[in-house]
């Protein structure tokens, strides 16, 4: 007993000791590393800071003719840099009361006048949010000692949002012109002068109509274009189509089968962040046009869903989002194979999280900023359930819902929405999961699978209505980000598919398609 | 029981009520006529800016302005039942441009117009106004430009074709100009005159001027020019300094070029070396030094001022200044005196004349031993810690004389 005692004495007294040493390493190493915090030298010549745009809506130099002096390109870099920073920090300031950069990118005697401003706006607890989306620049005037410029800023495309007390007063897109006169002062542009211009309504131009609508029928080369098709993800690399497992041959196998089955549209996911964001790697795009150009050697349309896992929309973020917009759409809007336009897949799960107006107006504008890359091809929304289907129906081409909830209700609902939209409507996602199992003990089996998508292809042939069903395949694995971590939830996601894991059609292949 | 139809009879009040409340607004919101009273559009910076709305229906309004340096959100100030009476705020109105209007309501727009601000009549003095660059060259092509941003007392940029003179003075020439304000500024260049100098520049309008500014106008590019020298002899005795020196340097205009220019004397000697000195230029003349050689030479000299302009080219002869000199061996052969070295007027050659000995062991080049020379003389010691007892070739040279002698037996 006593010689028990002392071997637990002994090993408590190493333990105790051991765990002092590491105790005070511990804080040696805390001190040392809080020695080292604060201002890295580098900051000292304030390189990072002046690197990153803050954000980037569209800017071009309309016109550089000017009687002064002719403007070198670089000047015309940095004019453009520190304009629309200046437009940046004034954002802030309106929106959040920080001043601080008001101070770089305005003059001494500029300043006053945002800072007089903002401080009314302060007292009545008023707050702008705000971000302009295109700058048109047009050169006056450049002085021939390089120091100050005068330039017009017309058809500047605005987004607004006012709270008063925290409660959403207004928001409003408008378009100015402005005059603005800036100064070069310590190796910054500041403005002078910026004055607002009487603004004359241009003559709208007119975006050229889509003829791939023709009241609620889609056309294709003049032909109604009955949408019969699938969301595709490949088997291994579900929601992450053109990461490092991205196979070609993989595609055009599976695009084949699409087709074989009597499909003619494929539905498929750009995913925001993997595709570099604002600045869209040239690696991503490579290989979204493999997949388009597999699709048209399969003949078959794809559908482009933008936007997948995004889920900021702060007003602040939207410019970066129209450049990413304006890369991917630009890349492809000429594929023969492009049939539409996805903007965003279920917008409305996020209305509660980020603010149905926030979501509601980025969608608006974005809907604008693709038409205005791509005005030839349809732009439709993927909502989540056919209640939200007739949101923005007049902004959109087509509108597209998904309809998870009981096939018994589909067609009374349908009928419902059909009349409430005079523009083609098109179920985008619908399925049933066959996860009988252990994870769900009353699910679905396959038979009822099949069971549900032959019922459903009977819908559809009798309605004439335009269908993508979720999906080709079941997945081994699917990613927290979609749907969450929780394994019944997951489980219920991998088998969706009308292909099982092995490869073997399950029994609803053969009601993939009518 | 009595309980139980209490409860439903409010909660049926409150379900028709609560919508009723709901249709009322939707059809006020329809019926809202807005109409505006007595206000114009074009107003002058500073003046005191009042909306006036009639509105059929009374609710809360506000009044959302949008300007050129921000938006402000009003509340109506009125208390009759149906005007709507705004006051804009005097840093909104006190700025030049357009001012956008919306009458909002729960989300919705009302009504929406525009009014124009214009800069006011009275100006800051002095003009704002920007020169650059001040530093030009004459001859009548280069300029610097005057810039003037003139402001109203608000600091609005004043209207368009506003009149700027623009004057500015050189010499006895007086010239102004009058220039209209077109995008915020006028703006004049002021070209260079054929002589250098200061051109003062200034602007006015109606009794408000700018500050005085100046260009400093430098003379234009160097025109070629002349070289010339003064020595004190002419003999290579490696000791006198000699002056080479420029004629006035001056631009095609006759500007004696600025101070301080660079000027490179270069001179090629007969044995092909390039020897360089350089001197500044002060009142257009500059200066360059150059020690004698030590023996007869024949150089010739050009300046330069690097990729601008350059002179004529110059010859000078260097006469021998040493005849000859004694050398001693002693009597082991390892002590070499050299000297007394005398000069052409058989003076003691001054110190510091370069004395070289070199000691060779068939044919080869053992050693190589400089030393000047003091009081016309220098002494050589050939130790025996390096110099083994041998036969070797000694060579002296000096102030361009070498005296060589074979198998000297050093003991």
């Amino acid at each position: 007993m006593k010689k028990q005692n002392r071997t637990i004495y002994r090993s408590l007294l190493i333990l105790s000791f051991i765990m002092v040493n590491g105790l005070i390493l511990f804080g040696i190493s805390q001190t040392l590393s809080f020695l080292n915090t604060g201002a890295d030298r580098s900051t000292m010549l304030h390189i990072g800071l002046k690197n990153k745009q803050a954000y980037i809506p569209k800017v071009v130099w309309k016109d550089t003719t000017n009687p002064g002096r002719s403007i070198e390109k670089q000047t015309m870099s940095n004019i453009q840099k520190d304009y629309v920073n200046s437009w940046y920090v004034r954002n802030v300031a309106y929106s959040s009361y920080d001043s601080l950069g008001i101070f770089d990118f305005y003059t001494q005697s500029a300043r006053q006048n945002i800072l007089k401003t903002l401080q009314f706006n302060k007292e009545n607890d008023v707050q702008i949010v705000s971000t302009t989306l295109d700058h048109n620049l047009f050169l006056d005037f450049y002085s021939a000692d390089g120091q100050l410029v005068v330039f017009e800023d017309r058809n500047v495309k605005m987004y607004s949002q006012v709270f008063n007390e925290n409660e959403l007063q207004f928001e409003t897109t408008d378009l100015a012109n402005y005059k603005i006169a800036m100064l070069l002062e310590d190796g910054f542009w500041r403005v002078r002068h910026l004055v607002k211009q009487f603004y004359k309504q241009q003559d709208t131009v007119q975006t050229k109509k889509t003829s791939y609508v023709q009241g609620k029928k889609i056309l294709v080369d003049n032909q109604p274009y009955p949408i019969k098709g699938i969301n595709y993800y490949p088997q291994k690399s579900p929601w992450n189509m053109f990461g490092e497992g991205f196979d070609e041959s993989i595609i055009k196998e599976d695009f084949d089968i699409v087709k074989k089955a009597g499909l003619n549209t494929i539905r498929i996911f750009i995913q925001y962040e993997d595709f570099g964001k604002e600045v869209v790697k040239k690696s991503k795009i490579e290989k979204l046009q493999t997949v388009m150009n597999l699709a048209e050697d399969a003949k078959l349309k794809v559908i482009v869903t933008l936007f997948d896992f995004y889920g900021d929309y702060a007003i602040q973020d939207w410019t970066f989002t129209h450049r990413h917009a304006e890369q991917i759409v630009s890349a492809i809007k000429n594929h023969d194979a492009l049939l539409a336009w996805d903007i965003k897949n279920e917008p409305n799960l996020d209305f509660e999280s980020r603010g149905k107006e926030n979501v509601m107006a980025w969608l608006k504008e974005m809907i604008a900023q693709v038409k205005s890359y791509d005005p030839d091809h349809l732009v439709t929304i993927g909502w989540s359930d056919i209640e939200s289907a007739t949101l923005l129906q007049e902004k959109v081409d087509m509108v597209s819902f998904h309809y998870y909830q009981d096939i018994n209700d589909f067609s009374e609902a349908f009928i419902v929405l059909n009349t409430q939209v005079n523009k083609p409507l098109f179920l985008q996602e619908f399925g049933l999961s066959s996860n009988r199992g252990f994870w769900a003990p009353f699910g679905a089996s396959e038979k009822k699978q099949a069971k549900y998508h032959k019922q459903f292809q009977e819908i559809f042939k009798n309605q004439n209505i335009n269908y993508l069903s979720w999906t080709l395949y079941d997945f081994e694995e699917v990613p927290g980000t979609v749907v969450g971590n929780l394994p019944w939830v997951k489980h219920k996601q991998k088998y969706f598919g009308f292909i099982d894991r092995g490869g073997n059609k399950k029994p609803a292949f053969e009601f993939i398609g009518n | 029981m009595n309980k139980t139809l209490i409860t439903y009879s409010l909660l049926i009040i409150l379900l028709v009520f609560g919508f009723k409340a709901d249709d009322d607004q939707k059809v006020k919101q329809q019926r809202v006529e807005v109409q505006v009273l007595d206000f114009k559009e074009n107003y002058s910076a500073g003046e005191k800016i009042e909306l006036v709305f009639k509105a059929n229906e009374t609710i809360e309004y506000q009044l959302w302005l949008k300007s050129s340096y921000g938006n402000v959100l009003l509340k109506t100030e009125s208390n009759l039942q149906d005007t709507l009476l705004f006051t804009v705020p005097s840093f909104l109105s006190k700025k030049k441009g357009v001012i956008h209007y919306n009458l909002i309501s729960n989300q919705q727009a009302f009504h929406s117009g525009s009014l124009q601000i214009s800069a006011s009549h009275k100006k800051t003095e002095p003009l704002e106004s920007y020169l650059g660059p001040t530093s030009i060259n004459a001859g009548g092509k280069d300029y610097g430009m005057l810039t003037v941003l003139p402001t109203d007392e608000y600091d609005n940029p004043l209207e368009d074709s506003t009149l700027i003179a623009i004057e500015h003075q050189f010499l006895d020439i007086e010239t102004s100009e009058e220039l209209a304000v077109d995008d915020f500024i006028a703006w004049k260049n002021i070209f260079s005159y054929e002589k250098s100098g200061r051109i003062l520049v200034a602007a006015t309008s109606k009794e408000i001027s700018s500050k005085e500014f100046t260009i400093d106008v430098f003379p234009s590019q160097a025109q070629n020019f002349n070289l010339d020298f003064r020595r004190e002899h002419s003999y290579a005795d490696g000791n006198q300094i000699m002056e080479f020196f420029t004629s006035t340097i001056s631009d095609k205009f006759g500007n004696i070029i600025s101070d301080g220019r660079v000027v490179e004397f270069s001179i090629e000697t007969d044995t092909k070396q390039q020897l360089r000195t350089t001197g500044t230029t002060i009142n257009g003349i500059a200066r360059g030094y150059i020690v004698h050689p030590n023996a007869f030479a024949t150089w010739t000299v050009q300046a330069f001022i690097p990729q601008m302009a350059e002179s004529n080219t110059i010859a000078l002869q260097f006469d021998q200044a040493v005849k000859d000199y004694p050398i001693e061996f002693s009597s082991d052969n390892r002590k070499v005196k050299v000297g007394p070295i005398r000069s052409f007027m058989n003076q003691i050659l001054p110190d510091g004349a370069a004395v070289t000995l070199y000691i060779y062991k068939d044919e080869t080049l053992l050693e190589k031993i400089v030393k000047s020379s003091s009081q016309g003389k220098v002494h050589f010691k050939l130790s025996e810690d390096f110099f083994s007892s041998d036969i070797y070739t000694i060579e002296v040279i000096s102030m361009g004389i070498s005296k060589k002698y074979d198998r000297i037996k050093l003991k």
